[in-house]
């Protein structure tokens, strides 16, 4: 592949990804979802019922729980609006004549949701980092890095959700990520567990639906901000190497799905 | 024939809207029937005084209870937590007294779930006696006392009341005149407490026994107070109701005093602890925690927790598997370790301080998470590793560099497998 190939790639994705992301924040729900955030920024102010003085633990560990609430319907609504709807009203016949090949749509599709879902944790948790130095006068540096955390976590769900949208109906996918989003996270437990109690072979089939799963609990940020814990840059590091290499592994296999799919 | 038709089809029509009024009628009857035959299903003693209970009687009992537990767990981790190291705040880890962050939480667990009892005594004690809203807590109690008419647990809620009452204002620190008045009508409310209890003694059943809110208590305290607001006869004549192992207390001393008439007896039975107060403060070297540098509460918080905590935080495996695997650690739990309230942990987040003496160095070996250490130049945290068994202490401590391997490998073949159908396909 030459320099110029690269760049008309590039090109089609950066197009690709600008319009998913303007279409998605054009969308009502999603304008819904930001002024959603504003109701509860004020909340901060109202929940200290006795007048004791501003509840940095409650607001910070809410407002964590709100972005990723918020965040997890953005990944589910949004997604689905993005390879589904193009094929039931045929619009990707003309996107893929124009495309070298449908990895490049998928791609392009999945940096536009990405795009959103960025905008969306750097809204809410600047927010939440304003309101507590506001009212405490102290930077809590974690929230801004927990936010991330979650921003990588809801980024390798996207991947996947795209994954499944390039080969089944909108039910099947909203009903499969859901169900891998939950194995995920208890994942790591159900293995460890099954060591424990000895029984090797439930452990190593474990291990093998590990590789291929995504394992969810290692964006586990509640801990590090509640108990103010500093997250190490090396950790972060390998978080960001295994979230893009999985993304990377789910769109490819999303793309080559897509690529295989009699459209 | 028509016509015919048209009278049937109007007679049709005409029966069809009678019987559905009929039915209507049947239907709203039962309605009413029911609610007011079985109105102790539908019509539980709940206090609707404003829009928002109207809107909570809306949402399932079942729903509000599991929220108000989720607050409830939210808000014992907080209080297990302690401060934030980032803002000044007047309390200390695993203590309820003075926490700010957990009342928020509380209050909506109560306003979901008012028929819980536990949490009116823990919010009015800490409200009252911490927080400097006495007002508050009264009124938090009165509103569960409303809510809770009829639970054979109202004893509690008025026991919660006696207390802040009485303990709000202490003869140490306080004007006599100030205590007596609070006194009285803590006994007032202790009074409650005990009919309340004794009304229902037989709904109570073994799960519901207090060690705190219990008649022997109500009686003690009732007492107290009664020979604090100067009724001394009284007080004498509740205290023959406690039982013979409670008498042996300072209270007791006083009571004994008391019947034999003693010239010394003070105004209070807290006065005979004067000399020893004055000497606690005298000599104390304590210093209240809040206000200091926050390298205070680490003293507070065992090393080996937050070791464990930051592994777990990494997602690098759940402590509790991880302490349950290490025998240094039973070993140290079962040789006393209470005894001590922050035992030596060391480096590596454990216990060594219990270990044998005839523990001898053979292996050394390094640990190599945050900084490494040597275990063969201290002898006491050295242990030794015999027939190349798998040391679990040393398990616990690199398990956050395998996970991190594993993370790696995984990624690693994920990227290859990309790689490979990015290619092929």
């Amino acid at each position: 592949m030459n320099f110029s190939a690269i760049r008309s790639r590039i090109s089609c994705i950066t197009a690709i990804a600008w319009y998913a992301f303007i279409e998605a924040l054009r969308n009502r729900l999603f304008l819904g979802v930001f002024l959603l955030a504003l109701p509860f920024a004020a909340a901060a102010w109202t929940v200290d019922v006795y007048q004791l003085g501003f509840q940095t633990r409650l607001v910070s560990d809410a407002g964590l729980t709100l972005i990723s609430t918020l965040g997890l319907l953005v990944v589910l609504f949004f997604s689905l609006d993005q390879i589904i709807p193009d094929i039931e009203k045929r619009t990707v016949y003309f996107i893929f004549t124009r495309m070298p090949s449908r990895h490049t749509y998928m791609i392009g599709r999945f940096f536009g949701i990405v795009a959103t879902l960025f905008c969306l944790h750097l809204f809410l948790a600047g927010l939440l980092v304003m309101i507590i130095k506001l009212r405490t006068g102290a930077w809590f540096n974690e929230i801004p890095v927990a936010g991330l955390i979650i921003f990588l976590k809801q980024s390798l769900l996207v991947s996947i959700v795209m994954l499944l949208a390039a080969c089944t109906s909108k039910i099947i996918t909203v009903s499969l990520s859901v169900l891998i989003y939950v194995i995920g996270h208890g994942l790591d437990i159900f293995r460890m567990l099954a060591e424990q109690s000895g029984n090797t072979i439930v452990a190593f089939l474990l291990d093998l639906t590990g590789i291929i799963l995504p394992d969810f609990s290692l964006y586990e940020t509640r801990i590090m901000v509640m108990h103010e814990i500093p997250a190490q840059t090396s950790a972060l590091l390998i978080l960001a190497f295994y979230t893009f290499t999985a993304i990377f592994f789910y769109l490819a296999v999303g793309g080559a799905i897509l690529k295989r799919r009699d459209l | 024939m028509s016509r015919q038709l048209k009278k049937s089809s109007r007679g049709t029509a005409r029966l069809s809207v009678l019987s559905a009024i009929l039915l209507l009628a049947m239907a709203l009857s039962a309605q009413q029937y029911i609610k007011s035959r079985y109105w102790n299903y539908y019509y539980p003693d709940v206090q609707v005084a404003d829009f928002t209970d109207i809107v909570l009687q809306t949402i399932p009992t079942q729903i509000k209870g599991f929220v108000a537990g989720i607050f409830r767990i939210t808000a014992d981790e907080y209080m297990h937590i302690g401060p934030t190291k980032k803002v000044k705040q007047n309390f200390v880890a695993g203590s309820f007294a003075g926490n700010t962050e957990i009342m928020s939480l509380l209050e909506l667990s109560v306003i979901l779930e008012p028929t819980n009892m536990e949490m009116y005594a823990v919010m009015s004690h800490n409200l009252a006696l911490y927080l400097n809203r006495f007002k508050d807590a009264i009124r938090l109690l009165h509103r569960g006392i409303r809510a809770n008419r009829n639970s054979p647990d109202l004893h509690k809620l008025y026991g919660a009341a006696a207390y802040c009452y009485g303990f709000v204002k202490k003869p140490s620190f306080a004007s006599h005149a100030e205590v007596e008045k609070n006194r009285e009508i803590a006994v007032n409310y202790l009074n409650a407490a005990i009919q309340s209890y004794l009304k229902n003694e037989h709904r109570l059943t073994p799960e519901m026994q207090d060690d705190f809110a219990n008649l022997q208590n109500y009686y003690v305290m009732k007492s107290r107070f009664l020979s604090d607001i100067g009724k001394k006869q009284e007080a004498l004549a509740t205290w023959q109701k406690v039982s013979e192992d409670r008498k042996e207390s300072f209270l007791g001393h006083y009571f004994t005093m008391l019947q034999q008439k003693e010239t010394a007896l003070p105004d209070f039975p807290d006065d005979l602890l004067t000399p020893e107060y004055t000497a606690l403060f005298q000599v104390s070297t304590i210093k209240p925690p809040y206000g200091a540098s926050a390298a205070y509460r680490f003293w507070l918080i065992d090393p080996a927790s937050l070791y464990y905590l930051a592994l777990y935080a990494r997602g690098f495996g759940a402590p509790s598997l991880l302490a349950e695997d290490c025998p240094q650690h039973q070993t140290a739990m079962s040789a006393g370790a209470a005894d001590k309230p922050f035992s030596e942990i060391s480096d590596c987040g454990h216990d060594h301080s219990k270990q044998p003496v005839q523990h001898h160095v053979t292996v050394q070996h390094q640990h190599s998470h945050d900084h490494q250490h040597d275990h063969g130049e201290h002898e006491d945290h050295a242990h030794q590793h015999e027939h190349g068994e798998e040391c679990p202490h040393c398990a616990s401590a690199k398990s956050w560099k395998q996970a991190g391997t594993s993370v790696m490998l995984q990624a690693l073949l994920m990227l290859a497998a990309a790689i490979v159908i990015r290619r092929l396909i």
